[in-house]
């Protein structure tokens, strides 16, 4: 069952990603691994919107 | 009487157990079929010659006092992230170049105890990721063999090694076996130990096994199982007794055919083709093949692996990667770069999604016998820059079950193709029980021509 909580954006995630990017490797970097930041993105919205609601979720503190 | 290259673990070791065939003569014929065909296929990084026959020596003095092991005098050759006691182990990577270890891994000391004979050291990929390495595929030197156990895979399908040992994170040891056109075995999480294995990610790593027959893959499977104190992955499970386990599974199976979604939608027509077309073959031999669907929670898996894996992978560069990287392969630093980037409550989250889709797939393996589906999207790809694609692999190996690769044919442009079955976890013996009548029933003894 999916959780109630508000979808991910994959622009908002990405905007976050990228900062961080920045602050380690710089803006080159950045603009040279789109794909990269793109894909991580990905997974972050893919994982953080397919959780099992909190609730009904067996076994959440085993 | 066949050539002793070409003999399966369960032969060699018969024979030699009869005194047919001597530890130190069947090493020096693999040895000189390396020596013959390594320009080539590029499988090896260490052979070292001298302390292969001194051991196929120490096991001829073994035998001659009574003592035989599961594996006497049986050559196997180990990836190159398996520690070995004084041998190098670089995992093909600038980083570890220079290591060497002062003990072997526990699986490894297991073999030895079993009285294997270590031949030495097999190509990897960079770190056992997805950078390509140099070996190539026997049945044609312009395709990927895959990756990362990509040396181990060549070595067994060439004949130069009856058995080797891979690993997987993602679809390291059943993608290359199915490239390859041999038999793969990636055991359910936790049953071999880790320890002394340079890690990818160690809540997904898994030791695997290449070899030409299933009743091999149990064999080594026997040998090495077992709880490892020294390894936090270890499972405390009981080890069964697996050929006994086979026997009891001897019977014509009931196959769940995974063959809509994930696995047929990947798939090529061709692959797609080929499965059905095993999946009529094996019930007309007098299996039961079933279609299952997967669960929901399944859609998620492959992500979750990326997300599982990448920040593993990248605990355990950190170190190096701060200042040393401009040494890793493009592929693994990407991996890396992912892997720090990666929020923690994403890392957290997938581990908890994990356990969800481990409980719903081993719901569903329980149904049935194995779960059948095809191997790889593919045949091993006409590309040297790329090792595949893990897709078919990934979500099994993050859900810990134990998968088993079997050839099953050739593609039209004669690249080996393969099928793949998965069981619940600890049901090794249920799952290759199973395969092995399904390899008996498909009937096929594929060699690469050109090094049979």
């Amino acid at each position: 069952m999916a959780s109630d909580t508000p979808d991910l954006s994959i622009e908002e995630i990405r905007k976050q990603l990228e900062a961080q990017a920045e602050a380690r490797w710089g803006p080159e970097y950045v603009e040279e691994h789109g794909d990269l930041l793109e894909l991580a993105a990905s997974y972050v919205v893919n994982v953080g919107n397919s959780l099992p609601a909190t609730e009904t979720e067996p076994g959440f503190y085993q | 009487m066949a050539d002793s290259y070409a003999l399966s673990v369960a032969e060699a070791a018969a024979r030699i157990r009869n005194g047919n065939l001597t530890p130190t003569a069947y090493a020096g014929e693999l040895l000189d079929r390396i020596d013959s065909f390594e320009e080539d296929l590029q499988a090896w990084v260490t052979i070292d010659r001298e302390a292969v026959i001194t051991e196929a020596r120490e096991r001829e003095l073994q035998l001659e006092q009574g003592s035989a092991g599961l594996m006497s005098g049986v050559p196997v050759g180990l990836k190159d992230i398996f520690y070995t006691a004084g041998m190098k182990t670089t995992a093909c990577s600038r980083i570890y170049a220079d290591f060497v270890p002062e003990y072997d891994a526990t699986c490894v000391a297991r073999l030895r105890e079993a009285g294997a004979v270590i031949l030495g050291k097999a190509v990897t990929t960079e770190f056992a990721t997805s950078d390509p390495s140099p070996s190539r595929n026997p049945w044609n030197r312009d395709h990927t063999p895959g990756g990362s156990s990509s040396g181990s895979s060549v070595a067994v399908a060439a004949g130069m090694a009856p058995a080797a040992l891979g690993s997987q994170t993602g679809g390291s040891t059943c993608r290359p076996a199915a490239y390859n056109g041999i038999v793969g075995l990636k055991p359910t999480y936790g049953r071999i130990s880790r320890y002394g294995v340079v890690p990818v990610s160690w809540s997904l790593d898994t030791v695997g096994i290449l070899v030409r027959t299933v009743n091999d893959a149990a064999i080594l499977l026997q040998a090495m199982s077992g709880h490892d104190p020294n390894d936090p992955g270890s499972a405390e499970e009981a080890v069964p007794d697996f050929m006994e386990e086979m026997n009891r599974h001897s019977g014509p199976p009931r196959l769940g055919l995974l063959k809509r979604g994930y696995f047929f939608d990947r798939s090529t027509e061709e692959v797609r083709r080929h499965t059905e077309e095993v999946a009529r073959r094996l019930s007309e031999a007098g299996a039961t093949v079933v279609e299952v669907e997967l669960p929901p929670s399944f859609s998620v898996a492959p992500d979750v692996q990326r997300v599982v894996m990448n920040v593993e992978c990248a605990a355990f560069h950190e170190e190096f990667f701060r200042h040393r990287a401009d040494e890793y392969g493009p592929r693994l630093r990407a991996n890396i770069e992912m892997g720090l980037l990666i929020p923690t409550v994403t890392y957290l989250q997938a581990q908890r999604l994990r356990r969800e889709f481990r409980r719903d797939l081993t719901a569903l393996a329980q149904e049935v016998d194995a779960l059948l589906m095809p191997a790889t999207p593919a045949p091993a790809p006409r590309d040297l820059n790329t090792t595949g694609d893990a897709a078919f692999q990934a979500p099994w190996t993050s859900a810990g079950l134990p998968t088993v690769v079997v050839p099953s044919g050739l593609s039209q442009d004669g690249m080996p193709l393969g099928v793949q079955f998965a069981a619940p976890p600890f049901e090794e013996g249920q799952l290759l029980g199973t395969a092995r009548w399904c390899e008996q029933a498909l009937g096929l003894d594929l060699r690469p021509p050109d090094y049979s």
